[in-house]
């Protein structure tokens, strides 16, 4: 036992050393394999893999880079995705919703052109084909709007206006519609001038869409519009007093051809909103909707000034 | 090497490694004392060496394996109470290499305290002055029975940890740290190559002078039969099933 | 290329004489939401525990990204993140210290994923809070995050929103649909609560003792949940001039060039087929389709119905 104890303490510090280098090739090989079989699966087309590394992994960087593309990567493929789907939503409404007042309208003009009905029906029939063409055409005008917004398509002319004027004048057109509707109406709009960089077409169709919304489907008979305007934004917000719409309809009455009766009554084409929100949107702005239910519904609208 | 790192990483902010390191210091500091306070003709503190033997009796006879003992039980036993097992296991970390992290956990708490109480001592036989043999050579006498305690004790103490990955709570590991250095208490020669704190204590004479001094009065100047070969081999033996088993038992566990 | 993320074969676990998961065979479709539905203690977390290897199986097989698990640990749950039941983190440390822990064990798929994770799930970065001061609900969002810090293609959650409020189970929610369509994730989520998954998953798994009682996709589900009359006939619009001008039925829809439903489920149907027939419509068949999905799963789970 006379082994000097400092050689030995030498000897065990160079064995840990020559240990430590081996591990540390080990895993510097066993990541380099993960790598590849990684990138193999990338390359087979699943750019939800990843590699991991560890901060002190001598193949951090590369480990890194590769992640950034396959994220890249996978987030192109589902913007892809994403769009064919929405084409083949319209597809299918456009099969569904168009089929069903087609077809009716076919009803109708077929008996008249045989002759099943006569004299007052007959005109009775063709008032309510002619209806039916109506609404139709109306319906593939808002579905064609959508797919254009929807895309990203539709040119947004911005200009300075008065805000104030503008609302003005759309309200203005309104009054005969909601009185002939037997609504009553409030609007509070301040007097003095507000100047906003807005696309005057998009805002009235906002607007429009919204007021349309309340006449159609709130079933109320009273409606508010209110301004509240301030340094950093303008706050427009529209309420009835109808029969609102419950808490489990509320996160999706912006999605498109969502409609709350889920028996899908034939009036409305469940574009409005969706039409509003990307309108909106465009706008920078934000929309958002309140509601008791029984108590009416409040739409809210947020415009910010410096767009 | 990462999962030792993160194993230190999971104390920060506990309270019981502060508590321990706070028990050492008084310890170190109560040995210090005593060398100041006897005098330097007494044969009791008349060297160098009989302070660092002093502080390292204190440490490593009945301190050291309790605290080691408990420690490991907390560091096994809490993975399972906080529920974070699960979350390791899926990383994926092996049963195996967290039971040799843990372990390795323990063996640097060991070798922390004891160059503490080293460390204590050199500053401590400075400040009590008086020794004559203060030097390089005793200095690193002294630092290897440091290190070899450090280093050994934990290896005496894998079967308790055993037994701290067998039960599922505290109090058996705890009470077995107890009952396993009863008889070491009792008749440390005797059981020397046998039970493994007493094997560790049979290495420590063939490391300096002075720790044969110790030993011999810990003792009681039995005779030792067992030679250091059969104390090593006996501990090496008793460690390496114990680890075996461990991994064993641990492998089979299911919660 | 086979597309199934996980599937299970015959998957079986007895605790001693007791059977908590019975012949069971899962089939996760890649990119999905697979909701797991089942009362407290009907096995979802053995199985989802068996998945993950966390406990032995009795009998059958488990394959992940279309191999055995077993053996292949390090190379497959890198790829998964997961959380079963409460998540168990280190209390005397930080939520982000606690995220380090394991970011460091695990490795990361880019140099800044704790601030990422923490960011998505809502918690503060620099933050002195403890774990063990935690709120449940922040102790479960520590647990997504943890899920989530590797961006893994796969995520097992076992009840992820257990403990939350109800806005947070709405965020919650919110964001794993999210990860699924933006980010391209496989899900495979638990819930004791019906409309939870109803509006998360889009394939569903029924399971009550241990049983796997159906397995169905949630389109087709919802499908059953409507209430209609479905309607086959040889003249489409025929059939909707005789609808609407002698029934005065304005809610109906048309599927494809002979069959449509009618949302009002009322209607004389004995009537309408009489006055078909009168106008030499032959009348396919008729039935009257109404389900609710509490109905349904009553009827699947033998009149228990699910929480």
């Amino acid at each position: 036992m006379n082994l000097n104890p400092f050689l030995l303490i030498a000897l065990c510090t160079a064995l840990l050393a020559v240990l430590f280098f081996i591990t540390k090739l080990r895993r510097v090989r066993g990541q380099l394999s993960i790598i590849e079989e990684a990138l193999e699966d990338i390359k087979s087309g699943n750019p939800n893999r990843r590699v991991l590394a560890r901060k002190s992994d001598m193949t951090k960087r590369i480990c890194y880079a590769i992640n950034e593309i396959a994220v890249k990567n996978q987030s192109q493929l589902i913007q892809q995705k994403q769009s064919e789907q929405a084409y083949k939503r319209l597809m299918t409404s456009l099969s569904h919703d168009v089929k069903t007042p087609l077809a009716s309208l076919f009803g109708y003009l077929d008996a008249v052109e045989n002759g099943l009905v006569a004299g007052e029906e007959k005109e009775a029939y063709i008032h309510v084909a002619v209806e039916k063409a109506c609404h139709l055409k109306h319906f593939v005008e808002a579905l064609f709007e959508w797919v254009k917004l929807d895309a990203k398509e539709q040119i947004f002319h911005f200009e300075l206006c008065d805000f104030n004027e503008l609302i003005r004048n759309i309200v203005a057109e309104w009054v005969p519609t909601l009185e002939r509707n037997h609504f009553e109406y409030d609007f509070d709009i301040p007097e003095d001038e507000y100047f906003l960089r807005i696309d005057p077409h998009s805002y009235t169709r906002i607007l429009n869409n919204l007021f349309q919304n309340v006449l159609m489907h709130s079933g109320g008979n009273k409606l508010i519009l209110k301004l509240l305007e301030n340094e950093q934004q303008v706050e427009i917000i529209i309420s009835d007093n109808g029969k609102g719409i419950s808490s489990s309809d509320i996160p999706h009455i912006f999605e498109r051809m969502y409609q709350c009766d889920s028996s899908r009554s034939a009036r409305g084409n469940g574009l409005g909103l969706s039409i509003t929100t990307e309108l909106v949107n465009a706008h920078n702005g934000k929309i958002k909707a309140d509601s008791n239910p029984g108590m009416g519904a409040t739409f809210t609208i947020l415009f910010p000034k410096a767009l | 090497m990462t999962i030792i790192f993160t194993e230190i990483l999971k104390w920060k902010r506990n309270k019981t490694v502060w508590g321990i390191s706070i028990l050492t210091a008084i310890l170190g500091v109560f040995a210090v004392e005593r060398a100041c306070s006897i005098s330097r003709s007494n044969p009791l503190m008349d060297s160098f060496g009989d302070l660092y033997t002093l502080a390292f009796k204190n440490l490593t006879s009945l301190f050291l394996p309790i605290v080691l003992g408990m420690f490991a039980t907390t560091l096994f036993f809490d993975e399972q109470k906080n529920d974070t097992l699960k979350g390791l296991l899926i990383i994926p970390v092996s049963k195996a290499q967290l039971y040799f992290s843990k372990i390795a956990v323990v063996i640097l708490m060991s070798l922390g305290l004891c160059l503490f109480t080293f460390v204590i001592c050199i500053v401590g036989g400075l400040i009590a002055g008086g020794f004559t043999d203060l030097n390089t050579e005793t200095i690193l006498q002294a630092g290897l029975l440091f290190l070899a305690g450090g280093a050994l004790i934990p290896v005496a103490m894998l079967p308790i940890i055993f037994l701290a990955t067998l039960s599922k709570g505290y109090i058996l590991p705890i009470g077995a740290v107890l009952l396993y250095l009863v008889p070491v208490v009792l008749a440390p020669s005797q059981l020397m190559g046998l039970h493994p704190l007493a094997s560790v204590m049979g290495i420590y004479p063939h490391i300096s002078p002075a720790a044969i001094e110790m030993v011999n009065s810990w003792t009681g100047n039995a005779v030792i039969t067992a030679s250091p070969m059969t104390c090593s081999v006996s501990l090496l033996a008793i460690g390496i099933i114990s680890t075996i088993v461990s991994v064993i038992v641990l492998q089979k566990k299911t919660f | 290329m086979c597309s199934y993320v996980i599937e299970t074969k015959q998957l079986i676990k007895k605790y001693g004489e007791q059977t908590a998961v019975n012949a069971v065979n899962i089939h996760v479709e890649k990119g999905r939401i697979y909701g797991l539905l089942g009362r407290n203690g009907a096995g979802k977390t053995t199985i989802m525990k068996m998945i993950l290897g966390l406990t032995p199986v009795t009998s059958g097989e488990v394959d992940v990204f279309g191999q055995n698990i077993k053996g292949r640990e390090k190379r497959v749950y890198p790829r998964i993140g997961a959380i079963i039941e409460t998540p168990g983190f280190y209390p005397n440390l930080t939520g982000r210290e606690n995220l380090e822990i394991f970011a460091r064990l695990r490795g990361t798929a880019a140099p800044n994923a704790v601030k990422n994770a923490l960011d998505i799930v809502g918690l503060p970065y620099r933050d002195k809070k403890l774990f063990s001061k935690y709120s449940l609900g922040m102790k479960q969002r520590l647990g997504i995050a943890n899920a989530i810090l590797h961006d893994p293609e796969l995520l097992i959650l076992d009840e992820p929103t257990n403990g939350l409020d109800p806005i947070g189970i709405a965020e919650v929610r919110d964001f794993i649909k999210d990860l699924s369509t933006e980010h391209g994730k496989t899900i495979l989520i638990s819930s004791h609560i019906l409309s939870e998954i109803a509006l998360l998953a889009d394939d569903i798994g029924i399971i009550d003792h241990g049983v796997l009682l159906e397995e169905n996709g949630m389109e087709a589900l919802k499908r059953k949940n409507s209430k209609y009359i479905l309607l086959q006939v040889s003249d489409i619009p025929k059939t909707s001039l005789v609808l609407e001008r002698q029934f005065g039925v304005t809610d109906y829809s048309v599927q494809d060039d002979h069959s449509l439903r009618i949302y009002n489920t009322s209607l004389d149907m004995a009537a309408v087929n009489k006055a078909l027939v009168v106008q030499d419509v032959a009348v396919i068949s008729s039935q009257l389709c109404n389900d609710t999905l509490e109905d349904y799963f009553k009827k699947i789970t033998g009149g228990e119905g699910i929480a």
